[in-house]
């Protein structure tokens, strides 16, 4: 039986505190939902409410304690520094990079592109989903949502496959600057959300995934821009979710011992990982959305929910979650087996 | 011989510009430019290789120690063909069709280079028919298709259908990657391998070429 509001759930799951049963959410999920929809990013935004009411009705289907708006990706930014996106792709490409070099990032003004990047249409249909979704829900669920983190965001500015050849070949003060650059336009983008009713922060950082880097460049690079958004926005928003792709085993006790609130993590071991967090922070995942939830049947997938419910029940802080966000084929029926896992896992 | 140690050893660090004079160095010296490929380059990127299959170096360095190699490599161009060494065999490679992804399918590339191979890159969201025409005109032996989304993974099967339907399914292997990939999507649509990282797809692309 239900005891406590979404919100209640989450934020007691975040603390350590006791809850009615484990909490279920999806990592976005909006792109999910446009194409089930029939509908692009853009064509979800250019809705009269810019989607809030379909989006709140589609996570109420699946089930979720955690709703998402922002839209996790660099098109305002990419477009506000001269570069080109393609908005009718279900989930908007780039299709030509601001920078040719790592160096380029010295002639921009970053406090003139977060003023461009404000204009774009985009980002204000994004604010209004945002606010249209927190008064059709009120505060008894929390809405998360950002941009890329940092790291991401900088290499979206030259492409991720260059940037990665700076990171070992480039200047390590010009990889700072570039990533700097990308924080502020994190934190600009943050503040517009949290004014707009955002009350979880998300960092998505899939280039720092560990199949793309090593620990080291995480601890270099990623983690202190990421730990920057967090301390410019603590006061504001305390909460705040990292999310970062592939394998990142050997990142857990990083992110944790940095005090993050929640770490959403791709198909790793679980045990291990809730032993390396230490309660330092919750774990949020990790199903497989291309080997498990597009692969399985609902059967099968409530099984695997329900045993890593089972497995993780013992130590609290856990939310359960796809290991990383919706491909658009994945069965709604499958999800909301998810759902009903959680729902199931009463705790003691 | 001492230089091409020197050579693979820079390649490995990915220094590019001081593999480019090394084998310019060589050559100079007489060193025959076959042994400098399969001595030097191939040598350095092989361990790369297994490094990176072993989680030993990552992505960044792969990337580099790949531009290390195709500088050299660009330098020993003429000398191969004059001497009539040829690449082990041809591969095309390419990210399938709806599919803008193309760094796991640019690190095969380096990594199939590394074993000598000779590769057509025909780039991202590449159509079945595609695939097929290229290895028939260019006389490949191996198709390589890459994928990173769980929406595009079933355009592999359609490459499979494309060649059995172009008559070439017996001339030619199809080796399929990628994130969502796996052994079990891999038998369903009737392609020939998968193979989890970009190291092993190398090794089994010249398994393949080999065994023609």
């Amino acid at each position: 039986m239900e005891t406590m509001t979404p919100k209640e759930r989450i934020k007691n799951t975040l603390s350590g505190k006791e809850v009615d049963h484990i909490p279920f959410a999806v990592l976005n999920g909006q792109s999910w939902i446009a194409a089930r929809n029939g509908l692009t990013m853009s064509g979800l935004l250019d809705l009269p409410d810019a989607g809030a009411q379909l989006l709140v009705d589609a996570y109420r289907e699946l089930g979720t304690d955690i709703l998402t708006s922002g839209c996790s990706a660099a098109w305002p930014m990419i477009s506000a520094m001269g570069g080109s996106v393609d908005m009718n792709a279900l989930s908007a490409e780039i299709v030509s990079r601001p920078l040719d070099t790592i160096d380029g990032i010295a002639g921009y003004d970053v406090t003139k592109v977060i003023s461009d990047m404000k204009k774009y249409h985009y980002y204000q249909r994004t604010l209004d989903q945002l606010r249209n979704m927190r008064s059709l829900v009120g505060d008894r669920i929390m809405i998360g949502g950002g941009f890329f983190g940092p790291f991401t965001m900088a290499a979206q500015m030259l492409g991720v496959e260059q940037f990665m050849i700076e990171l070992i070949d480039g200047e390590e003060e010009d990889v700072r600057r570039i990533v700097d650059f990308a924080a502020e336009i994190v934190i600009a983008y943050l503040e517009d959300l949290i004014e707009n009713g955002l009350d979880l922060i998300t960092i998505p950082e899939p280039v720092a995934s560990g199949d793309l880097i090593k620990p080291d460049l995480y601890e270099q690079f990623v983690l202190p821009a990421d730990l920057k958004v967090r301390e410019r926005l603590a006061d504001k928003c305390p909460d705040v979710l990292v999310h970062i792709c592939g394998r990142t085993d050997r990142l857990v006790a990083a992110v944790a011992a940095a005090g993050f609130s929640v770490f959403s993590v791709d198909s790793i071991d679980m045990v291990k990982a809730q032993n390396d967090a230490g309660g330092r922070c919750a774990l949020f995942g990790n199903l497989s959305p291309a080997l498990v939830l597009a692969a399985k049947s609902s059967d099968e997938v409530y099984e695997i929910s329900k045993a890593l419910c089972e497995q993780m029940k013992p130590f609290g802080r856990f939310i359960l979650a796809p290991g990383c966000d919706l491909a658009p084929n994945i069965p709604l029926e499958n999800i909301q087996a998810m759902a009903r896992a959680a729902h199931e896992s009463q705790t003691d | 011989m001492e230089i091409l140690k020197e050579i693979s050893g820079y390649l490995q660090q990915g220094r590019a510009k001081i593999v480019k004079e090394l084998v310019q160095q060589a050559l100079d010296q007489g060193v025959p430019a076959e042994d400098i490929l399969r001595e030097g380059l191939l040598d350095g990127m092989n361990i790369v290789g297994e490094k990176f299959k072993n989680n030993e170096i990552f992505v960044p360095e792969v990337l580099v120690a790949a531009r290390a190699m195709n500088m050299g490599a660009q330098i020993l161009k003429p000398h191969l063909a004059a001497a009539g060494v040829e690449a082990h065999g041809k591969v095309c490679i390419g990210t399938v069709k709806g599919d803008l992804h193309d760094i796991g399918k640019n690190l095969v590339k380096m990594m199939l280079e590394g074993k000598g191979l000779e590769v057509v890159d025909l780039g991202t969201d590449v159509s079945p028919e595609t695939f097929v025409q290229t290895a028939i005109e260019q006389n490949c032996r191996v198709i390589c298709c890459s994928a990173l989304l769980t929406t595009t993974m079933p355009v592999m099967g359609d490459v499979v259908k494309a060649a059995e339907a172009a008559g070439i399914r017996d001339k030619v292997k199809i080796m399929v990657g990628g994130a969502p990939l796996t052994e079990e999507f891999c038998r369903q649509i009737g392609a020939d391998a998968y193979t989890p990282d970009a190291a092993s797809a190398a090794d089994k692309a010249l398994e393949f070429c080999m065994e023609a």
